[in-house]
């Protein structure tokens, strides 16, 4: 039995070899197919560890009290439910009545174009926020100092810039003590947010930090925009807490629906998986498609074979060989074919995957799951497309082989 | 053991065709005792295929008794059959049969892997049984390499692989000239001397004349 499997691989080998092109082709849909599941899944881990700590970055356990939700719900059109603003008369209730939230901060975002000198740079992200959402937020300043609780209260026109504003601006001169324009308005820089890289491929540190109390200053209608943000250790609780809240905040009675949302990033987290995993399945979807077209070839190529080698097929069986071992030969062969073709498949993918990994910084991981996946799909794509095949040869007459041209 | 390796009574092998039969083998009765050398000779369409495929369990008789070294090989199934090839008998064929893109070893040696012989032990006798049909320095030579007469050598050396009981030789210098010829019938020739029963099919009266007796076929009937 390994006699005959080394045997039917060394001829199966020799075949492929005299037959480079053909088997090339052959085992296109397999490469393809194998090739696939590995970039998908190298892929998707890529971007899964890239978010996960993207995610906490953000801040964990954080709960974001806004208008609209995040997520729409199945079914339910957002546009459809009657929604209030958050305002923030909300925000003074919630300070007087959690008892559950480690920290209560406000943020009220906008874009708008802000220049140094003659460097202009257009729609950047400015937050306005309370003292308590550097921490809430996970925000750090890397050099100079941070937003105070006194620069809240006093309405000071200070800011805090990210990284890629303090690059594109200043191009490596200290920006701290400089004053930014903001939208005509000017703020003294008074320090440097730490890095925190992109998050699905949006840069995290084009942002500039002021205190809300200036934002509601200069832009008062924004004051129906916020967004109320807790941290906690218990965010169940908390949520519990904040809706009931909210529901006495804008006077709900029992059974009206809620008019604000509780967004979390668990909820979005989940959003994200289901995301991947309806990606992942088409892909592998695809990958299975083509594995599938790849075995068809195979099969075709093993009749072509068989036929072209009845008169081998002929003296084996003249020498001794049983219809078994001649099943089993031309088995193997397909599996072999296959093989091959699975494991260019692999080495392909793999330094697709990594290529794609380089070019769009994400984590590289290859799983031994999808490797091994790959290679058992081949072969079995090998065993059940070439059984066919092999039958077909096993069954010749000898005498019928052994007369062929 | 039986004195003779073959027995062949009434044998008659039919083809249907075109709705109709068509009668290869009307009828063969002989023996043959082990350690002869015999040539069964005929001309082309009297059924010498036939009949060598019906000795050689290629093929199955239509009627008739065949016993082979003692075994009624018509009660066999496929698988042994195909053991009864491999460990029996050895052929050679006029147009040879080597596996082309295979050395002269390794096609010497495919029997043995059939045999499920030790890889060390099949390459030491394909070596040794080439060097018996004096191919020694030819043994990693393609079949596309060589002349007629070495493939025919390599063929001789395959066919012993599994020291069978007799050599089924199916115009074995047919397609060779009469040097080549001479030399693949004193290699024959030579293992009958050391006890091995050679059958030549043939239609060569120049062949079948060496052998040690001659039985002819003629329209499907071969009698002793």
């Amino acid at each position: 039995m390994i006699e005959l499997l080394i045997e039917s691989l060394r001829v199966s080998l020799d075949s492929v070899k005299a037959n480079k092109l053909r088997s090339f082709l052959t085992t296109l849909g397999i490469i393809i197919g194998v090739m696939t599941i590995i970039i998908v899944v190298s892929i998707i881990d890529g971007l899964e560890s890239q978010v996960m700590s993207t995610f906490s970055s953000l801040g964990t356990n954080v709960i974001y009290v806004q208008r609209r939700g995040w997520i729409m719900r199945g079914g339910s059109d957002w546009r459809k439910t009657r929604t209030n603003y958050v305002d923030m008369n909300d925000y003074y209730k919630m300070q007087d009545l959690s008892t559950t939230a480690e920290e209560i901060g406000i943020s009220i975002s906008n874009y708008k174009n802000i220049k140094y000198i003659n460097e202009k740079l257009e729609m950047i992200n400015i937050d306005g926020i309370s003292a308590s959402c550097m921490s809430i937020q996970n925000f750090e300043v890397d050099v100079g100092l941070t937003l105070s609780e006194n620069d809240i209260k006093m309405k000071k026109n200070v800011c805090l810039i990210g990284k890629d504003i303090s690059d594109n601006l200043f191009f490596g001169a200290n920006p701290i003590g400089k004053w930014l324009t903001i939208d005509g308005n000017k703020f003294l820089i008074k320090g440097i947010l730490t890095e925190k890289g992109s998050f699905f491929g949006q840069s995290q540190d084009e942002i500039v930090l002021i205190p809300y109390t200036v934002m509601l200053k200069y832009y008062p209608t924004e004051k129906r925009h916020i967004t109320i943000l807790l941290s906690s250790n218990d965010p169940e609780e908390t949520i519990e807490e904040a809706r009931w809240v909210m529901r006495i905040s804008h006077s709900l009675k029992q059974g009206d629906d809620d008019d604000f949302s509780i967004n979390t990033q668990d909820a979005l987290m989940e959003q994200w998986k289901s995301l991947t995993t309806s990606i992942f399945l088409v892909m592998i979807a695809i990958g299975s498609l083509s594995l599938m077209v790849g075995g068809i070839g195979i099969m075709n190529i093993m009749l072509v074979s068989v036929s072209e080698r009845t008169r081998e097929i002929g003296i084996r069986k003249s020498i001794g060989a049983r219809n078994k071992e001649i099943l089993l030969q031309f088995l193997f062969e397909a599996m072999t074919v296959s093989l091959v073709g699975g494991v260019v498949g692999i080495i392909v993918g793999i330094s697709v995957a990594f290529t794609i990994s380089k070019v769009a910084h994400l984590p590289f991981a290859i799983q031994i799951w999808s490797v091994l996946t790959g290679f058992l799909f081949s072969l079995g794509v090998g065993l059940f497309f070439g059984i066919f095949p092999a039958r077909k040869a096993a069954k010749l007459d000898p005498v019928e082989c052994l007369r062929y041209e | 053991m039986s004195k003779y390796i073959i027995k062949m009574e009434n044998i008659i092998r039919e083809y249907p065709f075109k709705g109709g039969v068509v009668k290869a083998l009307r009828g063969a009765n002989f023996k043959i005792k082990r350690g002869e050398c015999i040539s069964i000779m005929g001309p082309s369409g009297s059924g010498k295929s036939t009949l060598m495929n019906v000795i050689g369990c290629l093929d199955r008789q239509t009627s008739g008794t065949y016993i082979l070294d003692n075994i009624d090989v018509n009660t066999l199934n496929t698988d042994e059959r195909a053991d009864i090839r491999k460990k029996i008998i050895g052929f050679v064929f006029q147009s040879y049969n080597l596996l082309p893109k295979t050395s002269a070893l390794r096609n010497v040696e495919m029997p043995m892997i059939y045999a499920k012989m030790k890889r060390k032990t099949r390459l030491e006798r394909s070596e040794e049984l080439l060097g018996l049909v004096g191919l020694s320095h030819r043994i990693h030579h393609l079949p596309s390499e060589m002349s007629g007469g070495e493939r025919q050598r390599v063929s001789i050396a395959r066919s012993l692989a599994n020291d069978p009981d007799f050599i089924l030789a199916d115009e074995p210098t047919g397609n060779l000239d009469s040097v080549m010829s001479a030399e693949i019938m004193k290699i024959l020739k030579n293992l009958n001397d050391q006890g091995k029963t050679i059958i030549i099919v043939t239609h060569e009266a120049e062949i079948a004349n060496q052998t040690q007796r001659v039985l002819h076929l003629r329209d499907g009937i071969i009698t002793d």
